[in-house]
């Protein structure tokens, strides 16, 4: 029971700070998923690129994947519940009460007053998660000391494709190629 | 009234299925299949939808799905709207973590998925700088964001701290400071 009411909470608080979009709720998802020890660090962005390639919002997903894989299906349903909980209360809120949300000038004044907070958190979790990516440790580490670098090429080959338009499925599945490439040819 | 719940829910249930990553992927399948195909609402309510589904919390697929869900039945119009909306990432997803164990052991996978975590890194810088170009480029703005960055990678402040303190910050601006200085 104890498990459900943790992810049902856990899965409420990013579904109520998530402003902004999926990514820049990143640093509160790394507290609340690693913290309870729900998913490794690189299992985290293993999951965000799998979310990216399916439909969906990543909130969404990622209570369904969490919630399935800590609780089966009741933890499912807790975690989803939690995350689509604020949303629903919320924009049933203001659809009842249109007129008057929308001439209130306080609740905009502190909506914008949150936009630079949220490029902070987001661009915080640029850091964390590069971390992870170039400097893995322990069990994280796939390639050995002799290709280390190989993260580094396949970044900058992925910016590349981002600089020209390339959408994310894209960019995702010639990065798992390149993986398995370097994987597969590179001495470790 | 059964007929209207169950366009609602097919309605959303589509948009959910076609919505792959961020929100504004949607916006041009929520105008087709909300005013082109049913009427519902006109183009113009689609625009504020996603402008308030954007300022408040939550992704903006459940929240345009719970207010055109109201505005078309009601309270059960809403829960049935939302319900649609968030049932194929349900079912999609349950299907994909099935096969995320078990491919979890072997080790072309671990290829696959280191090379993808870089792409993962590349997407984050992307949503960055999306956001930053939509923030208001004042002084305080820029000191305020380095501030909020500093916080969480140098002193690993707790994330929902620093998210109330700065919605209580912005909200003592707007009582004290008079409406030409803000």
């Amino acid at each position: 029971m104890k498990l459900y009411l943790d992810l049902f909470t856990a899965f409420l608080k990013m579904g109520f700070f998530a402003i902004g979009g999926g990514y820049a709720m990143l640093p509160l998802i790394r507290q609340e998923v690693l913290g309870h020890e729900w998913m490794s660090n690189a299992e985290l962005i293993n999951f965000l690129a799998v979310s990216e390639s399916t439909p969906g919002s990543m909130s969404v997903n990622m209570a369904t994947y969490i919630g399935l894989k800590t609780g089966n299906i009741p933890g499912l349903i807790a975690a989803v519940l939690g995350v689509s909980l604020p949303s629903f209360a919320i924009m049933l809120l203001i659809a009842i009460f249109y007129d008057r949300f929308i001439k209130n000038k306080a609740i905009a004044y502190v909506l914008e007053g949150l936009k630079p907070v949220v490029v902070g958190m987001i661009a915080s979790a640029v850091i964390s998660v590069g971390e992870e990516v170039f400097f893995p440790k322990g069990e994280d580490v796939v390639f050995g000391p002799l290709s280390s670098c190989v993260p580094f090429f396949i970044f900058l080959i992925c910016l590349g494709m981002n600089h020209f338009k390339k959408g994310p499925i894209a960019i995702i599945g010639v990065s798992a190629l390149l993986g398995v490439l370097a994987g597969v040819l590179l001495p470790h | 009234m059964l007929r209207k719940y169950s366009s609602l829910f097919f309605s959303f249930f589509k948009i959910g299925l076609f919505t792959f990553g961020s929100g504004y992927a949607m916006i041009t399948l929520l105008k087709k299949e909300i005013v082109e195909n049913r009427g519902w609402m006109s183009e113009r309510n689609i625009a504020d939808i996603i402008a308030i589904g954007e300022s408040t919390p939550g992704s903006i697929s459940v929240s345009s799905a719970t207010f055109i869900g109201y505005r078309v039945g009601g309270f059960s119009g809403a829960i049935i709207a939302t319900l649609g909306i968030i049932s194929p990432s349900v079912i999609i997803m349950s299907i994909v973590s099935f096969f995320m164990k078990e491919f979890a052991a072997n080790v072309y996978v671990d290829y696959a998925f280191a090379g993808v975590r870089c792409a993962v890194l590349v997407l984050i810088i992307n949503a960055t700088a999306l956001l930053f170009k939509e923030m208001g480029k004042y002084y305080l703005n820029y000191i305020v964001m380095v501030v909020s960055f500093l916080l969480l990678v140098v002193f690993k402040v707790n994330v929902m701290t620093l998210l109330m303190a700065a919605m209580l910050v912005s909200a003592i601006a707007f009582r004290f400071i008079p409406e030409d200085e803000r």
